[in-house]
This record gives structure tokens, sequence and C-alpha cells, in this order.
């Protein structure tokens, strides 16, 4: 049974994007950062790799994260019909801060979501100057 | 020691800008008009034609194929995501996509075999496979 409410319901519950179809091909993955005690996690929501596509390096206190991968070639007779997202290439720059320890961070990549895992230095104690009261 | 991480300025505006366009244009009306106790989002998708099948590509990542719903209604196809908030530990520094849950829906023609709907779940990515029903399919004629 149809009533107007029903028909509203219908209409609003519905993105534009479902409507409309999105112009846009998403190819540069979204990124967070989330900072614990001990560490930094980047977390970078790029679907459709396999671990050996990405590329990721440090230089100087440049984390560079990419991945190229070329896409399949479609068999005769196969046509894209939508095209939303394509992460198969892309690069991203990420300016760390001193903090990190660049000789200990760890990738993982699992359901699409690649997780690097930056430690932080360790506070040296000679770090800590002593001021004595006079 | 509070310690912030810079993008590369000259890296810095296309992700933003396409993602958060992405966001508004898959937000539903609804959610911007009235809050709504269940968001979904709509996840991006991709969608390819061979000559027996169609094959659709959702963006679905960090999930567990358990949490991926797929069922037919009618004539439609509904794809939903069913997972918990966790309560994430840290402190966000930066965000640029929330993990939401999702949900889309693909009207399925008549050239759709409706009995024979594949599903994998793979890196991220759920695929759809949809095999073309009989009269549907590319046909030769052969000349007798």
């Amino acid at each position: 049974m149809y009533n107007v409410s029903n028909i509203f319901d219908q209409i609003l519950n519905r993105s534009i994007s479902e409507m409309v179809g999105a112009d846009i091909t998403l190819s540069i993955p979204s990124a967070n950062i989330v900072e614990h005690d001990d560490n930094f996690q980047i977390i970078l929501a790029a679907p459709g790799l396999e671990k050996g596509d990405f590329n990721i390096s440090v230089d100087k206190n440049q984390l560079i994260v990419s991945a190229e991968k070329e896409n399949p070639v479609l068999p005769e007779g196969a046509a894209v019909k939508r095209k939303e997202f394509n992460y198969s290439s892309f690069k991203r720059n990420f300016t760390l801060p001193d903090s990190v320890d660049i000789n200990r961070i760890k990738a993982e990549y699992t359901d699409g979501m690649l997780s690097l895992t930056l430690h932080k230095k360790e506070a040296k104690n000679e770090d800590l100057k002593k001021i004595r009261v006079e | 020691m509070h310690t912030k991480f810079r993008k590369n300025p000259g890296f810095r505006n296309a992700p933003i800008f396409s993602n958060l366009l992405h966001e508004v244009l898959n937000t539903p009306v609804q959610d911007v008009v009235k809050d709504q106790e269940k968001k979904y989002a709509t996840p991006a998708a991709n969608i390819v034609e061979y000559t027996d099948k169609y094959e659709i590509s959702v963006a679905l990542p960090g999930f567990q194929k358990e949490q991926i719903d797929i069922h037919m209604e009618n004539n439609q196809l509904v794809i939903t995501t069913e997972r918990e908030n966790g309560n994430s530990q840290g402190k966000a520094i930066y965000r640029e996509f929330y993990q939401p849950n999702f949900k889309r829906v693909f009207t399925l023609s008549d050239k759709v075999n409706k009995e024979n709907i594949g599903a994998t779940y793979n890196n991220g990515i759920l695929v759809l496979s949809l095999t073309k029903a009989e009269d549907a399919k590319p046909k030769s004629i052969t000349i007798l």
C-alpha cells in the first residue's frame, strides 16, 4: 500500500547519487590517523588491492604510501557500465612528526584496510634537563 | 606532547574535495533533514557488463563477510552491512572517513537471472555476479 508518507519516505531515504549516479570516481584512499600512548596509527581505506601492490617508504620525515596496479584488461564484448571507485593507482604523502621512530613502522593489509603502526620514540633521559634551585 | 601530521601541501586538495563531495552526495536526504537512528552510507560501486553476465563490485572495506547481508526484495537486490560501532581507542587526530554501515539497492531488470546470483568478498570488495537471462544473451544465427 502506498500512501503519501510512504512515497516521501522512499524519496527521502535515498541518497542523491542513488538516483542520478555519482560522476566522480574515487581514486585516492581516505585516511584516518589515531594517536595512542606509544604509537600513531594511520588507516587507509584502499579496497581491492593485494598486499604486494603497496609501496611504503620513508624519506626523511615523509612517509610515502603508493600503489601501482594495472587494471585487468576486459575481454572482448565486455564494457564498463559504471565506475565509482578505482584505487589501483595512487600516492599519498604524510609528514611525520619528530616523535616517530622511522625504524619501527609496521604495515598490515586486511579486508581492504591498510593499517600503518608508527611507534613513538622512547623518551630519552638525556633530554630531560634538570634545573637546580639555587 | 602534541604532534600533528601534515600532509604534503601540494597533495592536499584533490582527495579531500572528491571525498567530501562523495560524502555529501551519498548522505541520504533524510539524514540531513531529520536525524535518524539508523544511518547508512552509500558505498561506491562499479558495474561491468560481460556477454553472459553483469558484475557489480561494491567497495566495503573493513568488514567480515558475515557482516554483509545480501537479499532480494521483489526485483531489487539489497546490500546492507551490520556492524557494531566499536569503542575506538586512542585519539583521532585526523579524519577523512567514518566507518558507518552501508546500504545500497540495485533494481534489476528482466535481463538478469534472479535465481542465480553469486557473491564473493575479497580485500574489501564485494563482487556480485549476475548471470544474464537466456533471452538477453547475444545470439548468433547460423545460416542454414
